[in-house]
């Protein structure tokens, strides 16, 4: 009954979002009708679950588990669970989804994009009560992944806009870093030793928490509609890191150096972020922080053990942000009222405690730290983008040279795979490993032609496979084979549509172009590409990569984590494809030069392949 | 330099930062903070030029839209919102004869180009040499780090942490001490060549960054603006401050020159880290011939740019047409004399005020009705019981030498919750809930405290939570003093209060102009008006024009007390008007989203015109509801028909909703203006789209009456209908876009996102219904003191001119008369209207487009019209 009613309540909305992405609603009244009353229906059979849970004597309880697919030593199960923090979190949720899509049907009214963005908002919600209430890291893993991917949506809300678009890739690879942690940890939960586990769930939370170092995303993700900002970034999404490390206390708390770990983490992002939360000019800026400072300490009370006050904390952070964001359009009036009655020469006057605090000589030094949001954006581009990217633009006059050394492994491991020895084993599954990893980089260098972004994606993707076959041919030629064949599905499907796009002759399409505005069957089949290759749930891809890792974990803990990095990495880059190509300002490419109508163009302008040599001039 | 430097031509002069930063100025726009938000002509920086000329050369400049896309206008021509004789007209005016019938083909072949200039940032000598650096335009890599300096510098409150020095040191300066002290870089100025560039002063840092990134001083200016048009929000916010330091409320020292220093340090300083070596400078790559002159010159038009614009004044023929023939009609109508009125109002010219004034009429037949600009003459500073600042309540352009300063009686508690004790204050805006401590204990304070007030408002919104009257609103109960005791001045130079002298000249210029001078009635009302939104950063936009954005209840009061006050009535006496004892002035303010009405200084009021006043107020109520059941028609998510009473709960929530973006629609398809008596309107349905102004001509035979009331209309209205007209049109580029996503910036405007560029104009939800139609003024007037008085003055005649609006007059004969080429010129072949409705509620129940003008229970009139 209790699991009929869970069940109900998470496919409720996800099938309203399908109905809406579908266009089978498309007025304004039926899409808000829909979504309102899937979103009400889910909040009541929740309601309904906990209130039985809670009759039937409130003790933490576990449906049985449903075997969706199953496979020698693999089993992805369907099982939840209810306890008392997975109680609270979904009340929660519920409340604060349910109110801000009431809030959205009015606020949103007329605003071109009203059905997608109750599409996703109810994928998100559909997302979180997974997430909530899965009984096992894979099925979490699956609402985490969701939830990102929703996220991602809802901050492009605005396509045209280039910040917007931008702003949502950036943290979308956070939350892909984020992914990287869940996979591993998911594919570890029963073999992992708990320090490993920990610590991978520990990578996983500051991702998706923004917990230092990843802190800087939050603010930059407030370029949606208002209500999606409060949502996600007051409510819930910023705290479902923290509900992962709740949900899992019992995996890590007998660890001493995790804890020290976690607690270091909250303590220090609630010590900076608070720093930043203070000097930011915006007001959402400002409330993100303030968020996620909170989140800290949230992560701090975690280590302590406080498992209680830390829920507690959860709640009433996500109630009061969300609140905070939600009114932030009246920020103006009513503090310039309250200026207004304090008087200039007051106000004036009037510091902040941090300036107080240290000496007069700090003050610029600190200033200049908070207000560049402790350089994280920058660290973490020089840590983590840049060496990719200067790898893969080593690679690219390599290309087809790595092309043929692929085929050459490929052929290698197909011809002597059954007769090769140990050490001939492990050669060929770190060639295919760094083929893997090389082709990500090329891809990720080769941003500027995005149909040869997709197929280095894809010989990425097939020598993932390759590894995962070579590692033991036997074991896992059906793992390596089911995703290579989802993969290759996705890829197709990819070219597909940046095919249809690209104009005749011309491989290169400009960033940010914002074709979907003129090609949206294009648009649709890239975006399923994209998600297929970045393994989401609902898609074969996102099963043949959970088989991937289950599989190779056990056999090779160091190859298999580059393999989780390539498969996040790749899942990122087809995303980003996604963005540059289909999300931006849409230009119909004959915009008049301010000079035409007066004649004065005289030559066209230098192609970009000209530019690196007149640079070096 | 290693590159050959283009030798400067000897007989140029040397680059002249000064004058070269002053015309570029010239080209940003001016929009102050949005606290005083006062609607301008988004184009005025080339009013100048024709119209035409100059949506054009703007286009050119900004990359934006010179008028709607040509499906939008060949939509209105198939749904007959463009009418055949309109486009006649537009083509006549545009085209000789023989080459009409082509130009009228091509435009219903629907096969118009509807192609957008890119502007000077994207085809400009930047664009073609900065996104070759690295393939991303520079400005995308500077803005990130300019606009959190721009913001933390500016900010008027909102950051908790100044920036070091924010307070005394100039912008340039401050910036340049925080790189030099902090031990730690401030990342566009952290390398070398930047920090170099920072130890010099801004002038000279200024040419030496231009020299390094240009190299060619004919370039510099162009250069310049361009980099000042990829962030025009902000430069025309700095170049607003700079002119006008009294905007800030926390004095900031930024000048147009800190700003360019600071923005062409950081480009360095962004090229240096990106390029890591040096960079070519502009004048030594290869760059296709761009536009470099100044925009002054009106462009060469394309065929398909005078076609649309052909299109356009078809769209406001269209509209022109049946205005000009219903009140040719209107005005010669023989009408009864009813008895004399029992009462006058006076309201705003606001257009808003049109359908009020109606509904009036139609409710009590024996009250007048009167037009005039909202701050009803009194040009003063105001402040409020509860301000400890004094804001201007008089149209932007003047200078006001007065201030009124408004206190609370003794004893009585301040209504407002900023002086109530921190516990009942809303803490949710409190930056201690940001804080570490103090932010994890109010988390818990305040977290399901939030829940309550969310659930409270999405469910039953009421006034409660997050409502903040505007600035200087009017307490009921507080007091000023309007007559000054003495000639002393407030530090600020200002006189606090009027003399009676200065109170009749004002009183009576105002009654004189609106031909409400004699025949007093018993009471005369004086509505100023405000509005109250919450969560709605455009505030200041809702409320009085004529007040430069802040609500006219002092003004409107302050009136009343002057005109009741018996020192001023002997000296209005000595000017000609004598005011009977039986007559008294209420002063009241009418809440534009609310439709509520609030009177003042009842209390002190004789008690003969208590019950007088009281019938009046009963009436009005009903006026009211019915005024919001005519305005509820616009809001689309009201299902029709409407009945009063049920409009007015709808119109009240709205203003109480926090997720409602759009309260009201403001002035929103407004498109014309009549100056003059009211029988010229009186009885026409012009759907709210009318700013009605009260004029008397036959007291003004040299028109020097209607040169002060066009002094005021004109820029005002102007101001709106342009501002109204090209947010519209180009919401990307004039406009504000979605309002959904703003965030607000240092209390000064909103952005989207925290990257953003502050953004100008108005939002789409306040625009949305709107057509983009000129202003139309017709003065009740003979065309030769129509056109003396509008040449009097020479800033509003450049509206006239150069078409930025249309001038009409109608004669004492009702002949119309338009200003067309340098004269007014007797027009006509104008349709009697062929509508008409028994009463207002009738015509609003007609769905929610504009409705054509039409007489209200002229229903023999209407037949004629149509026979005809």
């Amino acid at each position: 009954m209790i699991e009929g009613l869970l069940l109900l309540s998470i496919t409720l909305p996800l099938v309203s979002t399908l109905a809406i992405a579908a266009r089978l609603v498309t007025t304004e009244r039926a899409v808000a009708r829909v979504a309102q009353t899937a979103a009400a229906v889910s909040a009541l059979t929740s309601l309904a679950a906990v209130a039985l849970w809670a009759v039937g004597g409130g003790r933490p309880l576990t449906t049985p588990p449903h075997v969706l697919f199953e496979r020698e030593g693999y089993r992805f199960t369907f099982e939840l669970t209810l306890d008392g923090a997975s109680v609270v979190f979904l009340v929660l949720l519920q409340f604060t989804t349910g109110m801000v899509l009431r809030f959205s049907r009015f606020y949103l009214h007329r605003e071109p994009g009203f059905g997608r963005f109750f599409a996703t908002v109810l994928m998100f919600q559909a997302a979180i009560c997974i997430l909530t209430l899965a009984g096992n890291l894979d099925l979490m893993f699956a609402g985490w992944e969701m939830v990102g991917f929703a996220s991602f949506l809802l901050i492009a809300f605005y396509r045209e806009r280039h910040s917007a678009v931008r702003n949502a890739l950036k943290t979308y690879s956070i939350y892909r870093v984020a992914d990287m942690g869940m996979l591993l940890a998911a594919g570890l939960a029963e073999t992992g030793s708990h320090r490993e586990l920990g610590l991978l769930l520990l990578l996983a939370a500051m991702g998706k928490s923004a917990q230092f170092p990843f802190s800087f995303w939050v603010p930059r993700a407030m370029e949606g509609p208002t209500p999606s900002s409060a949502l996600f970034y007051g409510a819930l999404s910023v705290h479902a890191g923290a509900y992962l490390l709740l949900r899992t206390f019992d995996l890590w708390a007998d660890v001493t150096s995790v804890r020290i770990c976690i607690g270091a983490v909250g303590l220090l992002t609630a010590a900076l972020c608070s720093m930043f939360s203070r000097v930011q000019p915006t007001i959402k800026a400002q409330v993100g922080y303030a968020s996620v400072t909170q989140v800290g300490l949230i992560f701090v009370e975690l280590a302590l053990g406080l498992r209680g006050l830390a829920l507690a904390h959860m709640v009433c952070n996500a109630l009061l942000r969300c609140y905070q964001l939600l009114v932030s359009p009246s920020a103006a009036a009513y503090l310039l009222r309250r200026h207004a009655s304090a008087g200039t020469a007051q106000a004036t006057q009037w510091r902040s405690a941090y300036s107080r605090l240290w000496p007069e000589s700090w003050q610029p030094s600190l200033y200049v730290f908070a207000v560049s949001e402790g350089y994280l954006k920058e660290i973490l581009r020089w840590i983590l983008w840049s060496p990719l990217r200067s790898l893969g633009r080593l690679m690219l006059p390599w290309r087809t040279t790595l092309l043929l050394l692929g085929s050459v492994a490929a052929a290698a491991a197909v011809i002597f795979a059954p007769r090769t020895t140990e050490r001939g084993d492990q050669a060929l599954v770190w060639a295919f490993v760094a083929l893997s990893l090389l082709c990500s980089g090329s891809a990720l260098a080769s941003w500027r032609r995005p149909l040869r972004a997709m197929g280095w994606v894809s010989a990425s993707s097939l020598a993932v496979a390759g590894a995962v076959f070579a590692l033991s041919p036997a074991h896992n030629l059906f793992a390596g084979l089911s995703y290579g064949a989802a993969i290759a599905i996705s890829c197709t499907l990819g070219v597909a549509g940046t095919a249809m796009v690209a104009p005749r002759g011309k491989k290169r399409i400009p960033r940010y172009a914002g074709l979907s505005e003129v090609h949206p069957l294009a648009t649709a089949l890239s975006l399923v590409s994209a998600l297929g290759i970045a393994g989401f749930p609902l898609l074969p891809t996102f099963l043949g990569e959970d088989l991937l890792l289950h599989d190779t974990l056990r056999q090779s803990g160091i190859a298999s984590a580059v393999v989780t990095g390539v498969l996040a990495l790749n899942g990122y880059i087809a995303v980003r494809g996604f963005a540059f190509t289909f999300l931006g300002q849409y230009r119909d490419g004959t915009a008049l030069e301010p000079g035409a109508a007066s004649g004065g163009l005289s030559d066209p302008p230098p192609s970009i392949e000209e530019w690196p040599r007149w640079r070096a001039a | 330099m290693d590159h050959p430097e283009p030798a400067p031509s000897t007989t140029e002069p040397r680059f002249d930062l000064d004058a070269a930063l002053h015309r570029v100025a010239h080209w940003l726009p001016t929009q102050g903070p949005i606290k005083d938000f006062v609607h301008h002509n988004t184009l005025h920086a080339f009013q100048g030029m024709k119209f035409h000329d100059a949506t054009a050369a703007a286009a050119r400049l900004y990359g934006a839209r010179a008028a709607m896309p040509p499906s939008f206008y060949l939509d209105a021509y198939r749904a007959g919102r463009i009418s055949d004789s309109a486009l006649d007209r537009a083509l006549a005016s545009a085209y000789d004869e023989s080459r009409r019938p082509g130009a009228r083909a091509t435009l219903l072949s629907g096969r118009l180009d509807d192609r957008v200039f890119g502007g000077r940032v994207r085809h400009g000598l930047r664009a073609g040499w900065t996104e070759r650096l690295g393939g991303v335009a520079l400005h995308r890599r500077s803005h990130l780090h300019l606009f959190r300096l721009f913001g933390g510098y500016l900010d008027q409150g909102l950051s908790t942490w100044r920036m070091p020095g924010a307070d005394h040191a100039p912008f340039y300066e401050c910036v340049a001490q925080l790189v030099a002290r902090s031990r730690l870089p401030l990342l566009p100025f952290d390398p070398p060549g930047a920090r170099a560039l920072l130890v010099l002063p801004a002038r000279d840092a200024i040419l030496a960054a231009l020299a390094k990134t240009v190299g060619r001083e004919d370039w510099y200016e162009a250069y310049l603006l361009e980099t000042l048009l990829t962030q025009p929000g902000w430069a025309g916010l700095v170049g607003e401050c700079e002119r006008n330091p009294g905007l800030l409320l926390m004095p900031r020292r930024i000048t147009l020159l800190d700003f360019v220093a600071v923005t062409l340090v950081a480009e360095v300083g962004c090229l240096e880290r990106e390029l890591r070596h040096r960079f070519t400078p502009l004048s030594a790559c290869p760059l296709p011939a761009v536009e470099t002159s100044p925009p002054d010159a009106p462009p060469e038009r394309s065929e398909a740019e005078r076609l649309l614009a052909v299109w356009q004044e078809a769209f406001e023929w269209s509209y022109y047409e049946p205005l000009l023939g219903a009140l040719s009609v209107n005005a010669g109508r023989a009408r009864p004399r009813g008895p004399a009125p029992k009462a006058w109002a006076v309201f705003c010219i606001d257009d808003r005020s049109c359908s009020v004034r109606r509904h009036l009429e139609e409710v009590a037949p024996d009250v007048a009705t009167f037009g005039t600009a909202g701050f009803f003459g009194l040009d003063f500073f105001y402040r409020g019981a509860d301000d400890a600042i004094a804001g201007k309540h008089c149209p932007a352009p003047m200078k006001p030498r007065h201030l009124i300063v408004e206190r609370l009686e003794a004893n009585r508690p301040r209504e407002h919750e900023h002086s109530a004790p921190w516990w009942r204050r809303t803490l949710h805006f409190e930056a201690a809930t940001n804080s570490f401590l103090r932010g994890w204990i109010l988390s818990y304070a305040l977290g399901l405290g939030a829940a309550a007030r969310l659930v409270a408002n999405v469910f039953l919104p009421s006034l409660a939570p997050v409502t903040v009257p505007p600035l200087s609103t009017v307490n009921r109960d507080a007091r000023f003093r309007l007559l000054r005791e003495g000639d002393a001045r407030t530090p600020e130079g200002l006189l606090l209060g009027y003399s009676p002298e200065e109170l009749a000249d004002r009183v009576a210029a105002v009654l004189r102009s609106m031909g409400a001078d004699r025949d007093w009635p018993e009471l005369v009302i004086l509505f100023g008006h405000g509005a109250s939104s919450v969560n709605n950063p455009y505030f200041a936009a809702y409320n009085c024009g004529a007040c430069s954005g802040r609500v006219g209840a002092p003004n409107a009061r302050a009136f009343a007390k002057a005109a009741n006050h018996p020192a001023v009535r002997e000296a209005l006496r000595t000017r000609g008007i004598a005011i009977p004892e039986s007559t008294r002035f209420v002063g009241a303010v009418y809440d534009t989203t609310r439709d509520e009405a609030i009177y003042y200084d009842l209390d002190r009021m004789p008690e003969s015109f208590r019950a007088p006043l009281a019938a009046f107020q009963r009436q009005f109520d009903e006026v009211l509801a019915r005024n919001a059941a005519e305005r509820c028609r616009r809001f689309e998510s009201v299902p029709l028909p409407v009945p009063p009473e049920r409009a007015l709960e709808e119109v009240r929530l709205r203003s109480m909703s926090l997720f409602e973006p759009r309260p009201e629609y403001n002035h929103a398809t407004n498109a014309s203006c009549v100056v003059g008596r009211r029988t010229l309107t009186a009885g026409l349905f012009l759907d709210r789209r009318t700013f009605l102004s009260s004029y008397e001509s036959s007291q003004d035979p040299e028109g020097e009456n209607l040169t002060a009331i066009l002094g005021a209309v004109i820029p005002v209205c102007a101001g709106i209908n342009l501002e109204y007209f090209f947010s519209r049109i180009d919401p990307r580029v004039y406009g504000a876009g979605s309002k959904l996503p703003h965030n607000i910036n240092g209390l000064l405007d909103v952005c989207n996102g925290i990257e953003g560029d502050l953004l100008t104009g108005l939002p789409t939800q306040m625009t949305e219904i709107h057509d983009p139609v000129r202003l139309i003024v017709v003065v009740e007037q003979t065309p030769e003191v129509a056109l003396k008085a509008v040449r009097r003055d020479p800033s509003v005649f450049e509206f006239v001119e150069n078409e930025w609006l249309r001038y009409a007059c109608l004669d004492p004969g009702n002949a119309i008369w338009m200003y067309l080429g340098g004269e007014m010129v007797k027009t006509d072949g104008f349709a009697a209207p062929r509508w008409a409705w028994p009463t207002s509620l009738d015509a609003a129940r007609q769905g929610r487009d504009n409705l054509p003008v039409g007489f209200i229970g002229k229903l023999e009139l209407a037949r004629k019209g149509a026979a005809r």
